[in-house]
């Protein structure tokens, strides 16, 4: 028994630790932030779970990225079906969510809205190389493609992004000193 | 901002460039001319709002969902340990955390699928030393020290244990190469 209690928090800690992660790999999958949160809980609960399945801790972390993507790749396929019946108005009411109201209210809404227009692949791309910095290459084989696609990539949503804040957004250069 | 010929060249360059880090010719450019360098600036200050966006970290409950995932788990799965942990005393504890750990296997690990660890080799990613010692016949261990000075996690694993990937039994689907978006 002193055992299992034993389980439970070091799973608690994981878990604690993980849905940091995976909240913004959900995030860049997703491009909304309540569809982050249900994906971030679906992949927490897959993973707890499923701790017979967890690989070595050096590969932990890919192994949950992709579990990740691949629950996003289920949720847009899921979505596919349904959508030839929705109602069209209904399909572009992402929500900006919370990120939206921390600080810089408009501003943050705005960049995620600018984020959130970004193809899927792109805007992993653009999130693991430019804003976390891991090295193209290595993004590839995270992401199971050629490092020439992962330029290709970055190359097009650093053009994207960047044309819309000059075109659109030039004040943002008075928010950087 | 939109009066200098070279301003499309901003709209590729690499981060470090348009900080007017580096030695290069557009670096200096940028140092140089006032259109380009309000334009970088609010390229980088858009990054650091993409940053600031992406790491807010949701409306996630945690405990609610160990809560929900446990009485599954505990039903279906009385039988093989793949965790166990240990109270561990206060010197044992490295000051780094798990998401130390994490955050290396990100940055420096995902790409390395060649790198199979050695067979009963101990993986220790934080400590120095490692006053613990298991035995676990055929069974790697790794041992991290968690944010919680109680908590110490052993992972043992097995040499080809991610070759289950993605298989979660029930889980998401199995990993393709390439797929929508
Ligand atoms: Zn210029």
């Amino acid at each position: 028994m002193r055992a299992r209690e034993g389980d439970d928090a070091a799973l608690a800690e994981l878990a604690k630790t993980s849905a940091r992660f995976v909240r913004r790999w959900a995030l860049v999958q997703m491009g909304d932030a309540s569809e982050a949160d249900d994906l971030t809980q679906d992949v927490l609960i897959r993973m707890i779970q499923n701790t017979d399945a967890l690989p070595d801790p050096t590969r932990f972390a890919p192994w949950l990225y992709r579990v990740t993507r691949n629950a996003a790749t289920d949720r847009f396929r899921r979505r596919a079906r349904w959508r030839a019946d929705a109602d069209p108005d209904d399909l572009v009411s992402a929500s900006a969510g919370p990120e939206a109201d921390a600080a810089g209210g408009e501003l943050m809404r705005l960049l995620h809205g600018l984020f959130r227009d970004l193809p899927r692949r792109q805007r992993e791309v653009f999130d693991l190389v430019e804003l976390q910095g891991i090295p193209a290459n290595d993004v590839a084989v995270l992401l199971r493609i050629r490092p020439a696609s992962v330029r290709a990539n970055l190359f097009k949503a650093r053009r994207n992004l960047r044309r819309r804040i000059l075109s659109d957004h030039p004040e943002l250069a008075e928010e950087r000193p | 901002m939109s009066r200098c010929a070279r301003l499309a060249e901003l709209l590729t360059a690499e981060p470090d460039e348009l900080a007017a880090r580096t030695g290069s010719d557009l670096a200096r450019h940028i140092r140089e001319c006032p259109h380009c360098t309000t334009a970088a600036r609010a390229m980088l200050a858009a990054n650091d709002g993409f940053r600031e966006v992406l790491e807010f970290p949701g409306r996630v409950d945690v405990d609610a969902v160990l809560r929900k995932a446990h009485t599954a788990t505990t039903r279906s799965r009385p039988g093989r340990r793949a965790w166990f942990t240990v109270p561990a005393p206060a010197r044992v504890v490295a000051a780094t955390s798990l998401v130390a750990a994490f955050a290396v296997a990100v940055a420096l690990k995902m790409h390395n699928q060649a790198d199979k660890p050695l067979p009963n080799k101990q993986w220790t990613p934080l400590a120095e030393e490692q006053p613990v010692l298991v035995d676990a016949p055929g069974y790697n261990v790794a041992v991290i020290p968690t944010t919680n000075p109680d908590i110490t996690i052993f992972w043992f694993f097995k040499e080809n244990d991610d070759e289950q990937d993605v298989d979660l039994r029930g889980g998401p689907p199995a990993v393709g190469t390439d797929d929508a978006g």
